[in-house]
């Protein structure tokens, strides 16, 4: 996001030059239409580029935002915070029972 | 999983069938039949059971039906085994300990001195060797000594316990529990041994340790519960075959896991008889078995071999 923006500013300060230098004033009519026709045409490539641009910065970003979210699923930490409010998935195994079982029959002396 | 429950063999019966199918049940409804055929064969309390015709047969010898073979033949291996120390042949010493009917109808705080004398005469033990008995394989006979009579109560419910698990087996993973002693035919169906609590002696309804068993077998020995009054003096069905009486040991009860239900029956006997130090040595000597004794003091002693078979608790 602060890629774009800086991308943005810096378009709106090319055209603004343009604007006031003397020799620009000078021109003819004619050619004061087909600089305006080009200045347009570099604010719109400029402006493209710009939007290009932060995208491309926007893109950019999101995959280490993804990692770090795949990381902290992986190692919830009870002492930490913002781990506890990330749902996590394991798979466990059930600790095996250990309650005696119940005898069948029992051995003792002739009954 | 079918569950069946009776009483036989003046004990509680219990099978587990590990099976979903719709005929389990059918299997298992034929268990209290057949424990009802090797009772009248093998019980001595029954006056017309075929161990008693062999038990008044006087020295002749007599044919004799493959139920009965068999388990006479179990019973001689055990004595083999133990070098005598388990033996059919203590009938007498058990009537004159007191120990005349059906424990189910033995009242154990009465006095059962009828039979008088519990002291053995001189010459008792070399009258009652088991060696003395002859089998004769090629015509089905069995010939005991005149004065000789056997009791094949703890053999007998250890291989019927086999013998119904060796029959289920075909239907499904199978447990048999015939008064304790108890045969596993092999893990249930899915794959978890079968747990088995160990009653403790002292406080029966507590099972201080819980036993994970997938096959073989499981038996416990004690003078905690078939015990009586004989003149003003507790007296058990454990017979010291070296004396003729009661045994004395320090050890209330042996509980043995080994390859067999039968094995295990006859190894919680001899532990139980040797006493706590003999037995442990003994135990250890024989690196199939397992056993957790409990002396009279309710101390518990884990042979080596014994937690390989025990639940162990993770706070353990």
């Amino acid at each position: 996001m602060a890629g774009n923006t800086t991308m943005i500013t810096m378009s709106m300060k090319i055209m603004t030059i343009r604007e006031n230098t003397p020799m620009a004033q000078a021109k003819t009519a004619q050619h004061r239409k087909t600089d305006t026709r080009g200045i347009k045409a570099l604010i719109a490539a400029f402006a493209l580029a710009a939007t290009l641009g932060g995208w491309a910065g926007l893109a950019g970003q999101e995959q280490p935002a993804e990692t770090d979210t795949t990381f902290r699923v992986e190692t919830t930490s009870p002492a930490s915070g913002a781990a506890e409010n990330v749902p996590t998935l394991r798979e466990v195994t059930a600790p095996e029972r250990s309650v005696r079982p119940a005898p069948v029959t029992v051995t003792r002396s002739s009954r | 999983m079918q569950l069946l429950e009776f009483r036989a063999m003046g004990s509680r019966i219990r099978v587990i069938l590990d099976s979903a199918s719709p005929t389990a049940a059918a299997h298992l409804s034929a268990v209290p039949h057949w424990f009802a055929e090797w009772e009248q064969c093998l019980s001595r309390f029954r006056a017309d059971s075929e161990l008693n015709r062999l038990n008044r047969s006087g020295g002749q010898a007599v044919p004799v039906s493959p139920v009965l073979w068999d388990v006479l033949y179990q019973a001689l291996s055990a004595a083999q085994q133990s070098a005598g120390l388990v033996t059919p042949t203590l009938l007498s010493a058990l009537e004159a300990a007191g120990y005349t009917a059906s424990f189910d109808k033995l009242h154990p705080e009465a006095n059962h001195g009828r039979h008088g004398q519990l002291s053995i005469a001189a010459g008792w033990v070399a009258s009652h060797d088991w060696r003395a008995i002859e089998c004769d394989p090629e015509n089905g006979t069995v010939r005991i000594p005149a004065g000789m009579r056997l009791d094949l109560g703890g053999t007998a419910k250890g291989w019927a316990a086999h013998q119904t698990m060796q029959r289920l087996a075909a239907h499904g993973p199978v447990l048999v529990d015939a008064g304790g002693d108890i045969a596993v035919s092999g893990p249930q169906r899915d794959g978890s041994p079968w747990p088995i609590g160990i009653s403790d002696p002292v406080d029966p309804a507590r099972q201080p340790e819980l036993l994970l068993i997938s096959g073989g077998g499981v038996a416990t020995s004690g003078r905690d519960y078939r015990r009586w009054q004989q003149h003003g003096t507790w007296q058990h069905h454990l017979i010291d075959p070296r004396t003729g009486q009661p045994a004395a040991t320090n050890l209330l009860s042996a509980t043995v896991v080994a390859a067999s239900v039968c094995a295990a029956e006859m190894a919680a006997k001899v532990t139980l008889l040797l006493g706590s130090n003999a037995a442990c040595d003994w135990v250890e000597a024989r690196p199939e078995l397992a056993a957790l004794l409990v002396r009279e003091d309710g101390q518990m002693l884990h042979s080596r071999r014994l937690p390989a078979y025990l639940w162990h608790d993770e706070r353990d």
